[in-house]
């Protein structure tokens, strides 16, 4: 027997309906947080509000199957799971950031991607093996993406071997503002063969802009343009 | 994110680590730059979400999720260890004194429960066994019978609901109830998925756990009415099939002609019981098992006008028209509405026997 409790019915627009195991039990999921307990009890808690809050939105965005495999049949968006998300953090700044990668390597069932049991110490709990493949967007892990961008933003070294991967012929000892080519340098490697749009390249330019009215060094204008783009909704997007 | 009972964090603590971000050590002078830059960097996001939404449209739900889970941060998650210990104590407490043998259960327990010759169903011995206990009462211990994990559930709920860090909640009812007495077998927890369990001990076991469920479900509910909340709040209850007792009474098979599901709202003025039920017994010559009777297999209804037995669709749908979401199943209608005014109304006839 489950019990659901729902607490949004004020809220009164459309969210997803996804199926547990058992289809009785639907759960309404706006910025889901999925958990389960250890054994075979499901347990489910939503974000704390409806993402939807454009009236206008039709969110499509269903998980099928079993709680323990939400595996979506048609999930708009086919997110990276916890291997190619790190790998992609590791790709652009590099091995200082292996310590926040491994934070994302370490939650299995907010990023998706089965744990091995025949790997040693891979599944911190053995329902981890049935993991999604295709994870959904949660608040837990938006909440893992922000610390994670924010704990590579903060560390320099992560930084310094980004600007070295997006242009090797950069001075890192003498290292100028960020300009356009260089913006869109490093948006390719977020998103790479795509050209930065333009209002993009504006919205990034105030960025650069206020790190230099602050007087800092350039080296800000880099690290918060990074985070920045970093934080963006869409390279996670396979 | 998984719950697992058996680390020393709380499940509360579990649940709500990803955002506390406490242990996260950044460099002197980030965080008060980084609070410093936040308009402008909220400004580009804004603007890489407009972008990303042109592109593939959906996209503006990961800014939102975004914005929601940067919402759990600044609420500041401390102290839940302490919280969600006396939420448990308190949900613990209630399940304690329901499943305390000496408080009567008319009907139940009220007599001598004999012992019946019909083995547990133990998987991992082939045959089963059967308990020893001259009086099955005796199998519920004071103090020490529990149901597994239903105070942990409960108290997650009415955290998370209660303090609004969460709009859904799906636990688990109590898959085993713990610390039994069962003579002559050597495990302490209900052992059996009822096929051969013998219904006299699935009654009263389940009888007990009803109980429990009850007391919690009432507690929840004070909680969220003193809140003001309970009117906005709809609780589900349900399973995948109903059982259907076996012609001996050595236990119950999959009943998958009937389901009970439980539906509690603020919103519903009174109680209410919809959906009717075969009175008729029939029978199966071939297996002897009792397909019909009174168990509550479904019977034949009228759903907005039009005859038709009330399914799984039906609850699906009802349970999302009380949330005020859209409901999947265009073939099953809700089983009851809201109007304008807030009022629940019935799309079917009260319950029949037939």
């Amino acid at each position: 027997m489950k019990i659901s409790v729902h607490f949004f019915r004020k809220l009164n627009l459309q969210v997803l309906i996804c199926y547990g195991w058992i289809p009785l039990l639907i759960q309404c999921a706006p910025a889901h947080l999925d958990f389960k307990t250890n054994g075979t009890q499901p347990l489910a808690v939503t974000g704390e509000d409806n993402p939807n809050l454009d009236p206008n939105h039709q969110d499509t965005n269903r998980g099928y199957g079993s709680p323990h495999a939400r595996e979506s049949l048609d999930v708009p968006f086919h997110f990276m799971d916890r291997y190619s998300y790190a790998d992609a953090l590791i790709q652009i700044f590099g091995s200082s950031a292996n310590a926040a990668a491994t934070t994302v390597t370490k939650q299995v069932a907010t990023f998706g991607g089965p744990c091995d049991p025949y790997i040693d110490n891979d599944c911190p709990s053995m329902s981890l093996s049935q993991a999604p493949l295709v994870p959904n967007d949660t608040t837990g892990r938006e909440a893992y993406r922000i610390r994670t961008c924010n704990l590579i933003a903060g560390n320099d070294q992560a930084i310094q071997q980004a600007i070295r991967n997006s242009n090797s012929s950069i001075n890192i000892s003498k290292l100028p503002l960020p300009g356009d080519r260089e913006l869109k340098l490093i948006y390719q490697q977020f998103y790479p063969g795509v050209t930065l749009p333009e209002p993009i390249l504006m919205e990034l330019k105030k960025v650069v802009h206020q790190v230099n009215q602050n007087k800092w060094p350039p080296l800000e204008a880099w690290r918060f343009i990074y985070l920045t783009i970093c934080l963006g909704p869409d390279w996670q997007i396979v | 994110m998984g719950v697992d009972f058996n680390l020393p964090q709380t499940p509360l603590e579990q649940l709500l680590a990803p955002f506390d971000g406490r242990a996260d050590i950044y460099p002197k002078d980030f965080i008060s730059r980084r609070q410093a830059m936040d308009g402008v960097i909220q400004n580009a996001l804004n603007t890489l979400c407009s972008y990303a939404n042109s592109q593939r449209p959906g996209a503006n739900i990961i800014c939102s999720t975004q914005r929601s889970a940067a919402k759990l941060f600044q609420k500041g998650i401390v102290g839940l260890a302490e919280q969600y210990n006396q939420l448990y104590n308190k949900y613990q407490s209630l399940i304690n004194q329901c499943l305390d043998p000496k408080r009567p259960m008319l009907g139940v327990t009220d007599k001598v429960v004999k012992r019946d010759n019909y083995a547990l169903h133990l998987r991992s011995v082939v045959g089963g066994l059967n308990p020893l206990n001259a009086d099955l009462r005796t199998i519920l211990v004071q103090g020490q019978t529990s149901i597994h994990h239903l105070a942990q559930g409960f108290a997650i709920a009415e955290y998370m609901i209660a303090q609004q860090l969460s709009s859904s909640v799906m636990l688990d009812a109590g898959t085993f109830t713990s610390g039994l007495n069962l003579e002559g077998i050597p495990v302490s927890s209900w052992p059996t998925d009822e096929h051969y369990g013998s219904a006299a001990l699935s009654l009263l076991i389940n009888s007990f756990r009803a109980r429990a469920l009850s007391a919690c479900l009432y507690e929840l509910i004070t909680v969220l009415k003193r809140s003001n909340m309970f009117e906005e709040t709809v609780i589900h209850i349900g399973s995948e099939f109903s059982r259907i007792p076996d012609l001996v009474g050595s236990g119950s098979g999959h009943g998958w002609k009937g389901n009970v599901i439980s539906i509690l709202s603020g919103a519903i003025s009174k109680p209410e019981v919809i959906g009717n039920i075969h009175l008729s017994q029939k029978i199966n010559t071939t297996t002897g098992i009792v397909e019909g009777g009174t168990w509550g297999e479904s019977a034949e209804g009228t759903i907005d006008g039009a005859k038709a037995h009330i399914g799984i669709g039906h609850a699906t749908s009802t349970v999302a028209q009380l949330l005020r979401v859209s409901h999947p199943l265009n073939n099953n209608g809700p089983l009851a509405v809201e109007s304008q005014s807030g009022k629940i109304t019935l799309t079917t006839d009260k319950a029949k026997n037939l």
